[in-house]
C-alpha cells in the first residue's frame, strides 16, 4: 500500500503530465513539418526539445524507465535536429510520430510499460534514426532521408502493432471479463487501429465510447483557486436566501397589520349600519353631506380590503419562491461542496513512507495501517487536518512505538503498528481514528511534567484522574518527550491540534492505556457546514454564539448562585458551573442589563475539555449564517472568530468559543493557565519548488512536506521569482531546464536580488556533465544535486544542512 | 489667395500650440481631500478603492482603540480605523457626514474614518515639498508632503504596509 499507492498516485498525475506533453509534440511536429521559415524552425524545435526533455524527467521520477529511455532517445534526435544535424523530412516526422503514439499506447496499458523486446527494437531504431543521419556529410539539403529510416520507421511500426496484437493477450483474464460487456473489444485490432484497451479499474462505468485520444477523459483540471472562488460565490447565496426569509417576513407582518385592521373595521360595523340609517332620513331632508362622508368610508374599506387582497397574493407568492429558491440555493450549495470533496488519499499518500522512514531513524520498525483513505473529505478541511495528523504521527512514532528491544520484553510483535482509520459514520460525519500500540500516555509522567511546568500544583496533580491527568497533554505547553528529539521538536503541539479540530466543527477524544497504546479519535463533518449561530444579546449587542459549542441556554435563579472561593457557580447536569458575564469577558464598557431582576439567561459554552456558563442579556434565536472573515487588517482578534451579516444587513461578531473559555479563566482566575510556550509556535521551514513538471513537482513536495517542511510550488523560473517575491522562503529547490526562465537565469537573479541574495538555493536536475555543475554554482546555487530516480535522502541531507 | 492661406496657417498654428499648463499624467498626483479632526489631509486616489458612507458600524471588543469596528461593504467585512486615535490626536463624535475612505493594496485593506469629504484634487508632484517640523509624533511617520496650499498628504502606502495597525492577538 504504502510507497506502492504514493507511487501509483504519482503515476496517475505523470499520465496527466505525458498526455499533454505528446498532445504538444504531435502539434509541434505537424508545426514543424507546415513551417519553412528557419527562425521559427528554431523556436519550435526548441519547444519539443524541451518537451521531449520534461518527459524524460518525469518519467524518471515515476520509476517507468522504458518511457524514460524513449523519451531521451527522442532527446537526442530532436537535439541532433536542433543542430542542424539531422534535416527534417517526411520519413524522420513519420517515425517521430510513431514514437508518440508508441509511447501513448504504453502510457495506455494497466502496468505502463511495454515488452522488453519491443521496446528495445524501438529504441534500435530511434538510435539508427539518430545515428544514420549523422554521418561526416551532415546533409544539410534536402536529402531524403536514407533506407535506413524508412527501414526504422517500419520497423517502429511493425514493432507496434505487433505490441497491438499482444496486449489483449496479456491481459487476457481483464480482456474476458470484458468480453461480455463490451463484445466489440473482444475482436482483435486491425495492425493500424487504436484500440480502446480495456482498463480493469475503470470496469464498473458504463460502456465509453471508443475515444481517439485517450487523454480526452471524463474530468477535467480546474485550479483550486477557480473553484475556492465559486464556492465562495455559492455561499453568497446563503445570505440571499436569508434575506429572502426576512422579507417574506415582514410581508407576512404586513398582512397580519391588514387583518387586524378589519377585525376593527368589523367591530364598529353594527355602528356604521345604524348610522347609515340616520343618514337615509338626514338625505330625505336635503343634507348630503353625510352622504359624502359614507360613500368616502365605504370606498375606503373597498380599497384597504383590495389591497389586503393584492398583500396577501404577494406574499404567497413571495412565500413560493421563497420555498423553491430556498430548496435550490441547498441542493447548489450541497452539489458544490461536493465538488470540493476529495478522498483522503491525496493527503495521506506520504504517510505510510513518512512513518517507515522516521521509525527507521530511530531503530524502530513501524507498519502504517491506512484505512478508508478512499472516504471523501471537503478539501479545506483536509488541509487543515494534514498538519495536525502529521504532528500526531510524528508523535506516534517518536512517543509512542517502543524500541525493538522493549517491545520483545513486553512480549508485543517488534515491528510497531500505526494506524490511521477513516471512516463514515452517520450524519455526514467521518470519524478518523489516530493511534498506535506503543507504550502509551504514562499519567505520572505528565502530571511530573506539568507541575515541572508550573502548570499545576502538586496536589492538584494528585487529586486528577488517570484520563483527566493524560488530558493535560492538550495543555499548551507541554510535551511528554524527555528528550527533544529532532521529530518532536518541530510542527505544532497537542494544544494547536485540538483547537484545529474544533475550529473545524470537530470534537476530539483519546484512550490510552499505559504500556499498551493510545488512540486518537477525531470526529468531523464531511464539508465545512454552512455555520448555525445562537444570537445573543450581551450589553446591548448582538453577539453570535457557534451552535456547535452552545451545550445549553438555561434561567437561572439569582439566588441559586453560589459563590466558591469567590468564583460564582451554578449547578448544571448536576455539577457546579463556573459563571461568568459575557459582558465582562469581553471587556465591554457596558454592562449587561438584566430583564428581570430575578432571574438571569445563561449560555453554557464548551467544548470537550470544560464549559462554562455565560451571562447574557437574552439569548434571542437560532439561524443559519455565512461565516466571514474580520479582513485583513484584524488577522486575529481576542473572542472573537469572525462576523456574519444577518438578513438584515446587519454585522454581528462571532464568538470564539475556545477564545472565550481561555478568557473566562483569565477573568474567574481559574487553574491550569499556564503560558503559551515561545517553542510551540516555531514556524515550519518553509521551500519553494520550482520545477516545470508536474509529477516532479508533486513528487518533491510530498517528499518534503512528509519531512515537516511547507511547500511553495511555482511551475518556471519567473512564476518561481514572483512567488518568492511574495511569500516567506527558507529555501529554494529549482530545476534548470524550464520554460520562460531556467533555472540558471532563476539562481543569477535572486543571486542580484538584494532581499533575496543569501537564501539557500538548490538546483536540481537531470543534467549531469561537469560543465553544467559548474555553470550552476558560478550562478550562485548553494547545491547542485542530480536528479536521480526517487532517492530522496541525498536532497533532504542537503536540505537539511542549509537550513 | 496667398495672404488668406498664410493667416489661415497663421492660425491653425496658433490653435495648434499645446497648452503649457498641461501636466502629464506621471508628474502629477490625484488627491483625494478630506476633513479629519478639524484638519485637511489629503491620500493619494490610487490606493483609494471607494469611499464610502459610514452606516452600520459595528463595534469588536478587545481590540485596539483605534480600531472602530467592522463595516459591511456589500456583503464583504471591511475594518474601520479611526486614524485621529492612532495618530494621537483628539477624537470626535461620528457624524453623518463621516466616510470611510477604504485603502487597498495587494496584502492589506481597511478604511479610514474621515469626518467629511471635501473633494478630489490634482497636485503637481515637484510642488510637494517634504514635510513641516512642527508635526510630529506618530504622524510625522507617514507623511508624504505638504502641497503649495499647505494641504497634508498622507503616504496611503505605509499606512497599508504598517505592521503596527495589524491586529493579531491571541488570548494567553
Amino acid at each position: 500500500m504504502d510507497e506502492q499507492e504514493l507511487l501509483r498516485r504519482l503515476r496517475e498525475a505523470f499520465k496527466m503530465e505525458s498526455g499533454e506533453r505528446l498532445a504538444s509534440l504531435s502539434t509541434r511536429l505537424m508545426e514543424l513539418e507546415k513551417t519553412d521559415d528557419g527562425q521559427q524552425c528554431q523556436e519550435i524545435l526548441e519547444v519539443i526539445y524541451r518537451e521531449a526533455h520534461s518527459l524524460k524527467g518525469a518519467a524518471r521520477a515515476v520509476n517507468l524507465t522504458e518511457i524514460e529511455a524513449i523519451s531521451q532517445t527522442m532527446e537526442g534526435v530532436f537535439g541532433a535536429m536542433k543542430r542542424g544535424e539531422i534535416t527534417p523530412s517526411t520519413t524522420v516526422f513519420d517515425t517521430m510520430h510513431e514514437v508518440v503514439s508508441f509511447i501513448e499506447k504504453i502510457l495506455a496499458t494497466e502496468q505502463q510499460s511495454a515488452d522488453k523486446d519491443e521496446l528495445s527494437a524501438v529504441l534500435q531504431q530511434l538510435e539508427d534514426l539518430h545515428k544514420g543521419q549523422k554521418g561526416p556529410g551532415k546533409t544539410r539539403a534536402s536529402v531524403p532521408a536514407p533506407q535506413a529510416l524508412n527501414n526504422a520507421a517500419r520497423q517502429i511500426m511493425d514493432t507496434m502493432s505487433a505490441l497491438l496484437h499482444e496486449q489483449p493477450d496479456k491481459q487476457a483474464p481483464e480482456a474476458a471479463a470484458h468480453a461480455d460487456a463490451r463484445p466489440e473489444q473482444a475482436a482483435p485490432p486491425a495492425p493500424d487501429q487504436v484500440p480502446d484497451h480495456p482498463t480493469p479499474d475503470k470496469a464498473p462505468q458504463k460502456p465509453k465510447p471508443a475515444v481517439e485520444n485517450p487523454h480526452l477523459g471524463s474530468s477535467v483540471r480546474i485550479s483550486t483557486d477557480r473553484l475556492d472562488k465559486l464556492l465562495l460565490k455559492a455561499e453568497e447565496m446563503i445570505a440571499v436566501k436569508l434575506s429572502i426569509s426576512q422579507e417574506v417576513n415582514e410581508l407576512k407582518k404586513l398582512c397580519q397589520s391588514f387583518e387586524s385592521w378589519h377585525k376593527k373595521w368589523l367591530r364598529k360595523d353594527s355602528l356604521l349600519r345604524r348610522y347609515r340609517k340616520e343618514l337615509a332620513v338626514e338625505k330625505e331632508q336635503g343634507d348630503t353631506r353625510s352622504e359624502e362622508i359614507q360613500k368616502f368610508l365605504d370606498w375606503n374599506k373597498e380599497f384597504i380590503t383590495s389591497m389586503h387582497k393584492d398583500i396577501r397574493v404577494l406574499t404567497k407568492t413571495a412565500e413560493l419562491n421563497q420555498r423553491f429558491l430556498d430548496r435550490k440555493i441547498t441542493y447548489f450549495l450541497e452539489d458544490m461542496k461536493r465538488v470540493i470533496m476529495l478522498p483522503c488519499t491525496t493527503l495521506f499518500a506520504p504517510f505510510p513512507r513518512m512513518v517507515r522512514e522516521l521509525g527507521r531513524s530511530q531503530g524502530k520498525e513501524i507498519d502504517l495501517d491506512l484505512k478508508g483513505a478512499e472516504v471523501e473529505i471537503d478539501r479545506r478541511i483536509l488541509e487543515e487536518l494534514k498538519d495536525p495528523l502529521v504532528h500526531l504521527l510524528r508523535n506516534c512514532v517518536d512517543h509512542g512505538v517502543e524500541k525493538p528491544e522493549e517491545r520483545r520484553m513486553l512480549n508485543k510483535p517488534e515491528r510497531g503498528r500505526i494506524f490511521l482509520h477513516i471512516d463514515q459514520v452517520e450524519g455526514g460525519k467521518v470519524e478518523i481514528t489516530l493511534g498506535d500500540d506503543g507504550n502509551g500516555i504514562d499519567p505520572d509522567m505528565v502530571r511530573n511534567s506539568a507541575v515541572k511546568r508550573g502548570l499545576i500544583s502538586v496536589e492538584d496533580a494528585a487529586r486528577l484522574t488517570e484520563k483527566e491527568a493524560q488530558g493535560l497533554i492538550f495543555h499548551s505547553g507541554m510535551s511528554t518527550a524527555s528528550s527533544l528529539s529532532q521529530i518532536s521538536g518541530r510542527g505544532l503541539g497537542m494544544a494547536i491540534f485540538l483547537e484545529r479540530v474544533e475550529k473545524l466543527g470537530g470534537q476530539l477524544d483519546f484512550a490510552s492505556i499505559p504500556k499498551k497504546g493510545s488512540s486518537f479519535t477525531v470526529y468531523l463533518p464531511l464539508s465545512l457546514a454552512t455555520f448555525r449561530g445562537t444570537l445573543v444579546q450581551v450589553a446591548g449587542q448582538p453577539f453570535l454564539a457557534p451552535s456547535s459549542h452552545l451545550v445549553a441556554v438555561l434561567h437561572v435563579n439569582v439566588g441559586s448562585i453560589r459563590t466558591v472561593e469567590n468564583k460564582a457557580t451554578i449547578t448544571y447536569d448536576g455539577e457546579p458551573l463556573s459563571l461568568v458575564a459575557l459582558a465582562d469577558t469581553l471587556q465591554l464598557k457596558k454592562p449587561g442589563i438584566r430583564k428581570e431582576s430575578n432571574k438571569i439567561q445563561v449560555m453554557v459554552l464548551g467544548t470537550s475539555k470544560r464549559r462554562i456558563g455565560f451571562e447574557v442579556d437574552e439569548v434571542l434565536a437560532e439561524q443559519e449564517v455565512l461565516f466571514k472573515e474580520l479582513g485583513k487588517q484584524l488577522l486575529r482578534v481576542k473572542n472573537i472568530a469572525g462576523a456574519t451579516i444577518l438578513g438584515t444587513g446587519r454585522v454581528v461578531p462571532i464568538l470564539n468559543v475556545h477564545d472565550l473559555l481561555k478568557s473566562a479563566v483569565g477573568t474567574a482566575g481559574e487553574r491550569f493557565a499556564g503560558p503559551r510556550t515561545k517553542q510551540e509556535e516555531q514556524k515550519p521551514k518553509s521551500i519553494l519548488v520550482v520545477e516545470d513538471s508536474i509529477t516532479s513537482r508533486t513528487l518533491l513536495k510530498s517528499i518534503l512536506e512528509a519531512s515537516g517542511y511547507v511547500v511553495t510550488t511555482a511551475v518556471d523560473g519567473l512564476d518561481g521569482y514572483t512567488k518568492l517575491k511574495t511569500n516567506d522562503i527558507d529555501l529554494v529547490l529549482s530545476d534548470v531546464e524550464m520554460p520562460r526562465m531556467n533555472g540558471f537565469e532563476l539562481t543569477e537573479k535572486i543571486r542580484a536580488d538584494e532581499t533575496l541574495a543569501n537564501i539557500p538555493l538548490i538546483l536540481c536536475t537531470s543534467l549531469a556533465t561537469d560543465q553544467d555543475r559548474e555553470r550552476g554554482i558560478q550562478v550562485g546555487a548553494n547545491a547542485y544535486i542530480v536528479k536521480s530516480n526517487f532517492d530522496q535522502s541525498n536532497l533532504l541531507q542537503v536540505i537539511e544542512k542549509l537550513i | 489667395m496667398n495672404d488668406q492661406l498664410d493667416i489661415l496657417r497663421k492660425r491653425a498654428r496658433e490653435l495648434a500650440r499645446p497648452l503649457q499648463d498641461m501636466e502629464r499624467e506621471n508628474d502629477v498626483l490625484k488627491i483625494v481631500e478630506f476633513q479629519l479632526g478639524g484638519e485637511i489631509y489629503g491620500l493619494e486616489l490610487d490606493l483609494i478603492l471607494e469611499v464610502y458612507p459610514l452606516r452600520g458600524l459595528t463595534p469588536i471588543p478587545g481590540v485596539p482603540s483605534f480600531v472602530q469596528g467592522i463595516i459591511n461593504v456589500r456583503g464583504q467585512i471591511v475594518s474601520v480605523i479611526d486614524l485621529r486615535i492612532f495618530f494621537e490626536m483628539q477624537s470626535q463624535e461620528l457624524t453623518d457626514s463621516t466616510s470611510v475612505i477604504i485603502l487597498q493594496s495587494k496584502n492589506m485593506e481597511f478604511g479610514i474614518l474621515a469626518d467629511a469629504i471635501i473633494g478630489i484634487d490634482t497636485i503637481a508632484k515637484k510642488e510637494i515639498m517634504p514635510t513641516l517640523p512642527t508635526l510630529t509624533g506618530i504622524r510625522a511617520d507617514f507623511l508624504k508632503g505638504v502641497s503649495r496650499e499647505r494641504l497634508v498628504i498622507l503616504d496611503g502606502a505605509k499606512l497599508l504596509a504598517d505592521t503596527r495597525l495589524i491586529v493579531n492577538e491571541e488570548v494567553v
